[in-house]
């Protein structure tokens, strides 16, 4: 008796649920709109529509056009037709309206789990208080994954968005892509949206990204200083890497050494790169030592050169050369970060509130000025370990 | 009805009540140097085997009584001993006291010896009907084993039985269920190694159950069910007599019924429905890892189609993009939602399946093969349904034919749809809960009062029971009886502890 | 044979602990952890864990000396009827609360993370259906369901370390040791309540067969406790640092969107995170509805707690939407079951333990009921 009763229950129980209009989050799969791609730029309004002020009476007008890239469906299939993706753009007060906007424009719903990329205008990094809602839209949104690749585009994001490159249709797998490539260049450093706010989050201050609009395809090089959520200024491709050497982060790259005595031009490729910080206070200053010991390859010479390669003096030759070159990269990108920028976007200081607490606690507060003094100094061990098939 | 020593009044009693059954035959014979004494043969015609009766019955009395001369006198007095013990040559003679227990015997296939002044009935040991002979089982081949599979006569399922255990121990009772079919049912058990309670707790279901015909062991297995709603089985079946005596070793009882080849193991849990034959006689990394295939074929039975429901259209994030964007591509066409797709391809291939248990042999693999492929691909192009979600039936599908316990699949069949259907209202978060309950459901089931999940549902001694379960341990190690069925010996290896060590000469002494 | 006759092994009653405590508490600890103590969050935990383990000795001892009894039949015979229902419904009180507390979150976070949007009424009740199935069952079933789950529930987090390998960053967890005392002490009540869930002994040991290993098993239990909270700290910490633990709402949540399988078939592993959520909280609220309705069941003395199990749901459904935003529902219930936990984890246990010892002082012979 008691177990048809149960039965009963049972049977109600699912016939009432399941027949519940409990389909609220049922979205067929075609009829999502998969953003891969955000980019955002300042809203650059046209003449007549400066003149007038929004609801609220302050300067709250449209400041953002957020550009939205997804692919066309259709076109993926077999004998797919049409152009590979789309590209919308929207306008609005908030990051968050802007998409809202959309709404009455796509019949598609938004999906954005599998964004790959975003892209940030030069001119919204140049704005702290844009570059912060943006960045609190984003983090609080529970569709946007923290592995999402943020990058600061030199001009507009539109731009970096509407290339029609070559290599991949969809400019959002073709960026993240790129970024995730970053195995043979340190000349960037890839942003996961997480890093980025972990970052921003304790310091106010990172480095992005860069990336730059060809014809038909794009590059990534180089990085933004932000400081204080602000875009101040950029580092060059190889000012990047002094910086990435700095941090601990090349995995390889390549550093072009001259051979004069025999005209050639020997490329050195990095196989591994370590860099080990020791930091103490002489004579009331701070001074700051980076050791970076480097292993890797010869990777080209030049034929019928009376030189041996494979001797050791010629070696330790070349490593030599190539510890002074890199050397002195390292420290052009210490004094412009320093003097220039005067930003601490190499995390100097989070070696002394790890490592040296006492030390930190008397200059935390004020690190940003006293960064900039402090001394830092650089030691370059490189070791030349294979140099190819021949000699 | 008491037997009157008229055999006139007797034969007329039996054929009153046989009315109408032509495939009774009388024979009636006279006996004796004078040929006074009557008697009368009565057997059906097809269930004995005739030559047994004509040489053994037939030809002493007929015959050998006339050339023997047994003394008159003794003749007189005890004609029914005479013939019971000295003339008739068959291997076994009861003497029956009613016409109700005659008729009963009659029609198990014993021939019936009425003895004229006499009111008693001889009944002599006749059977032999055709049958089927000694084949592999079809449905639970093994690349290496033997090959003898039961067939429908219980008395010879029991002897293959018997030829594996040659130990006293190996009790087989007779009992007799179906009011009116009389169904011929052998309980085989090893009397010190199983369970007392156990043992007290099968016999008694058996002796419980009342229905009036039993045709095959699935009316048993249901009958002595203890939970008759629940869509898995509580018995393991199979074909093999091998599988049975193991089955026996490890303290579980055999169920043998007559009139089918499968016989019941009881009690079974959710990992002996996943056991075959074959995992013990190969070594351990192949059955292991065909085990952990089962497992997951399963998981695929079970939930493939949900997830693709849940997937496509609550949780699109959770695909790879390319993948993502490709069914998206695909279903573009599809005039239907996930879930309607996948309940039509799921319905079709249940349809599929039914019309071909229909058709055997070659008729059957085509109709499989037309049905499958081409209403599949049709289908597809016609874009009704997409390709992914053809692929995903099709494994499904194949993934219930790796479950070696039909019941368990069927009853995973059955589920299957349930779970779509919570997956059609709630996407992933349906599936759990679908899925907790049928965890719940699973966890209260017994067989036999052996929780089903054993050996995952406690923490203690049964842990040794995991040793069998996904991963098939080396047999070395698997020294003690399984824990689930709480057996009164728990060694497997006595003197396990002296073998395979080097320089140990100790087996030799022993013996 | 084994009948069912309603008795738990003391290996099910550990599973049944470890599950219930581990359920919503996990996934905002390491948030309360660093807020507290920055990176040494860690001692905390182990500070805690001590306590915790503490309070389940006490209560364990207690509950021994009166097998076969929970905590609502041998409270009467210590501190008399009256002030023993009392305190009886005071602990339902607790429970239900802290069921519709936990269901709560449970529902904001699959709204969250799975259904966007389906309103969370329907999540709630669907929820406490399937929960009213097995807690009507019984606690044989919730143990040997909870010793199934048992694996799925400890593994996958040790697992997510492993895969998280390349993200950990040791360095994070610097700076050691320099914190005050008195942040110690004052983050000491919020970590103990995520090992709240323990009291649920005072009540489930009356169906333990052989009582006198349940201490050796328990203390197990809270000993892998310790180590799960610990191991979701340091990975927390270790990810994501410091300062951006204090920012997530639920820092154990989010490391899940940081794993990437490599060959990725599964794009986002949350989905699967998700579903294994979904069952640990499933077996944090069994053991918790099956205790209210037992309770009911025992100040009626009653035998059946079957029927109380329905007539609960709509209470905690209730209770579960109180709070208008997720910030007051941490906040009020969190509030509650702070008063009402001190009083069943720590007063009540101490209060009957005192009491026993005191009445077996003074009565020689004490009555045992078997």
């Amino acid at each position: 008796m008691d177990k048809k009763v149960r039965l009963c229950i049972l049977l109600i129980m699912f016939l009432v649920t399941s027949t519940l209009p409990g389909c609220w989050d049922k979205v067929e799969i075609n009829e999502r709109a998969f953003i891969t791609a955000v980019g955002i730029d300042v809203y650059q309004p046209s003449k007549d529509e400066e003149k007038v002020k929004g609801e609220l009476g302050m300067e709250a007008k449209d400041k953002y056009t957020i550009t939205y890239v997804f692919p066309n469906i259709e076109a993926v299939g077999k004998g797919g037709q049409g152009q590979p993706r789309f590209i919308v753009a929207s306008v609005g007060m908030t990051p968050y309206e802007t998409t809202r906007g959309l709404r009455t424009r796509l019949h598609q719903v938004l999906f954005f789990q599998h964004m790959k990329v975003l892209v940030i205008g030069e001119d919204v990094a140049k704005d702290s208080t844009m570059l912060k809602e943006m960045l609190d839209s984003v983090e609080r949104n529970n569709e946007i994954n923290r592995k999402v690749n943020v990058l600061v585009a030199k001009g507009k994001a539109e731009d970096i968005l509407n290339v029609q490159s070559q290599f991949e249709p969809d400019i959002g797998l073709y960026i993240s892509s790129i970024s995730e490539a970053s195995e043979g260049s340190a000349r960037f450093n890839p942003l996961p949206l997480g890093e980025l706010l972990k970052s921003l989050h304790g310091n106010k201050r990172t480095l992005m990204p860069r990336v730059v609009p060809g014809k038909n395809d794009l590059k990534v090089a180089g990085s933004a200083v932000i400081k204080n959520y602000q875009l101040i200024g950029w580092l060059g491709e190889l000012e990047n890497r002094g910086a990435m050497f700095l941090k601990n982060k090349v995995k390889a790259d390549t550093v072009v050494v001259i051979d004069y005595d025999n005209k050639v031009v020997i490329p050195y490729v990095i196989t591994e790169s370590e860099t080990k910080q020791t930091g103490t206070i002489e004579d009331g200053k701070i001074k700051l030592k980076y050791d970076i010991k480097m292993e890797g390859d010869l990777s080209q010479y030049k034929m019928d050169t009376s030189e041996d390669v494979m001797d050791d003096k010629f070696l330790r030759g070349v490593e030599k050369q190539v510890e002074e070159a890199v050397k002195m990269q390292l420290d052009n990108t210490v004094k412009k970060i320093q003097k220039e920028f005067k930003v601490d976007v190499i995390d100097a200081g989070e070696y002394f509130s790890k490592y040296k607490p006492h030390i930190w606690n008397t200059v935390k507060d004020d690190w940003e000025n006293i960064f900039p003094d402090i001394e830092i100094e650089v030691t370059v061990d490189s070791k030349i370990r294979r140099i190819g098939l021949i000699k | 009805m008491i037997i009157s020593t008229n055999i006139n009044r007797n034969l007329e009693i039996i054929k009153k009540e046989l009315v109408d059954c032509d495939d009774i035959v009388y024979r009636p014979i006279k006996v004796g140097q004078k040929q006074n004494f009557n008697m009368a043969f009565i057997y059906v015609d097809g269930l004995i085997d005739k030559e047994l009766i004509s040489e053994f019955g037939l030809e002493p009395l007929l015959l050998d009584a006339r050339e023997n001369k047994p003394n008159p006198q003794n003749i007189k007095d005890n004609l029914l001993e005479l013939v019971e013990k000295g003339n008739i040559a068959v291997s076994e003679v009861k003497e029956l006291k009613t016409i109700e227990e005659a008729l009963e015997n009659l029609l198990i296939g014993e021939t019936l010896l009425l003895i004229d002044g006499y009111n008693k009935i001889l009944m002599l040991s006749s059977r032999g009907w055709p049958m089927r002979g000694i084949t592999e089982p079809q449905i639970e081949t093994v690349v290496r084993g033997p090959r003898d599979g039961f067939n429908e006569t219980v008395k010879v399922n029991a002897t293959l039985v018997r030829r594996r255990i040659r130990d006293t121990k190996l009790k087989a009772k007779y009992i007799k269920i179906g009011t009116r079919s009389k169904t011929d049912v052998v309980v085989m058990y090893m009397e010190d190694i199983v369970n007392k309670k156990l043992i007290d707790e099968v016999m008694k279901r058996l002796k419980g159950i009342t229905v009036d015909a039993i045709i095959g062991s699935g009316q048993i297995q249901h009958a002595i069910a203890g939970n008759s709603y629940s869509p898995f089985p509580e018995a393991q079946y199979t074909e093999r007599p091998d599988v049975v005596a193991a089955a026996l070793y490890e303290g579980r009882i055999g169920i043998l019924v007559d009139n089918t080849p499968f016989s019941l193991i009881v009690p079974a849990t959710i990992t002996t429905l996943l056991q075959s034959a074959e995992d013990y006689y190969g070594s351990w990394y192949i059955s292991s890892l065909v085990r952990i295939v089962r497992f997951f074929a399963i998981f695929l039975c079970l939930l493939f189609p949900a997830l693709y429901i849940a997937m496509t259209s609550y949780h699109p994030g959770m695909l790879p993009t390319q993948l993502a964007i490709y069914v998206a591509a695909t279903r573009d066409t599809v005039p239907f939602p996930a879930f309607i797709e996948a309940f039509i391809m799921e319905g079709t291939i249940e349809l599929l399946r039914e019309s071909g248990s229909r058709l055997a042999g070659p008729i059957g693999t085509t109709i499989g093969i037309v049905g499958g492929l081409v209403i599949g691909q049709a289908a597809v192009e016609a874009g009704i349904v997409s390709p992914l979600m053809v692929i995903i039936v099709a494994v499904t599908t194949i993934a219930s034919f790796a479950i070696p316990n039909y019941g368990l699949a069927s009853g995973f069949r059955v589920l299957r749809f349930g779970m779509m259907a919570f997956a059609a209202f709630s996407g992933l978060y349906g599936i759990m809960l679908g899925l907790l309950l049928l965890a719940t459901h699973l966890v209260q089931l017994n067989s036999f009062g052996i929780p089903y999940l054993s050996p995952l549902t406690n923490i203690g001694n049964n842990l040794r029971d995991l040793k069998d379960t996904l991963i098939r341990f080396p047999l070395q190690t698997m020294k003690k009886r399984p824990y689930f069925t709480q057996t009164i010996d728990e060694t497997r290896m006595p003197g396990a502890r002296n073998q395979g060590k080097k320089g140990d000469n100790s087996k030799d002494k022993k013996k | 044979m084994m009948k069912i006759d309603n008795k738990i092994t003391s290996g099910q009653l550990m599973a049944i602990i470890v599950n219930t405590i581990i359920g919503v508490g996990i996934l905002s600890l390491p948030r309360d952890l660093v807020e507290a103590l920055k990176t040494d969050g860690w001692i905390l935990v182990l500070i805690s864990g001590l306590l915790a383990i503490g309070s389940v000795t006490l209560i364990t001892i207690l509950v021994m000396k009166y097998p076969g009894k929970t905590v609502t039949e041998f409270g009467r015979n210590l501190i008399t009827t009256p002030i023993s229902d009392f305190c009886s419904i005071l602990f339902l009180i607790y429970l239900l609360i802290f069921s519709a507390f936990v269901v709560r979150i449970f529902g904001e976070i699959v709204k969250m993370y799975l259904l966007r949007n389906t309103p969370i009424e329907f999540i709630i009740i669907t929820m406490l259906i399937t929960v009213a199935y097995i807690a009507r069952a019984g606690i044989e079933a919730i143990g040997k369901f909870c010793v199934l789950v048992l694996p799925i529930v400890v593994i996958p987090i040790f697992f997510m370390g492993f895969v998280l390998l390349p993200e950990l960053d040791f360095s994070n967890l610097l700076p050691v040791f320099k914190f005050k005392i008195t942040d110690l002490l004052k983050g000491i009540p919020s970590t103990v309540f995520s090992f709240a869930g323990f009291e649920v002994i005072l009540l489930f040991n009356a169906f333990v067969e052989r009582p006198k290993k349940t201490l050796k098993y328990n203390l197990i239990g809270m000993v892998l406790i310790i180590f799960v909270y610990l191991f979701v700290f340091l990975i927390s910490v270790m990810v994501f640092g410091v300062i951006e633990t204090t920012h997530l709402i639920w820092p154990s949540m989010s490391l899940m969107e940081v794993i990437q399988f490599p060959g990725a078939f599964l794009e986002n592993v949350q989905g699967v995170v998700m579903a294994q959520w979904v069952v640990l909280v499933f077996s944090t609220l069994a053991p918790l509805i099956y205790g209210s309705a037992l309770i009911f069941d025992k100040l009626f003395r009653g035998n059946e707690h079957k029927y109380y199990v329905f007539p609960l749901m709509p209470i905690i459904f209730v209770l579960a939407l109180v709070p208008d935003n997720i910030a007051t529902a941490y906040d009020y219930i969190g509030k509650s079951t702070n008063i009402l936990g001190t009083f069943v984890i720590l007063v009540l246990p101490l209060l009957l333990l005192v009491v026993s010892l005191f009445k077996k002082n003074n009565k020689k012979g004490a009555v045992k009921n078997g």
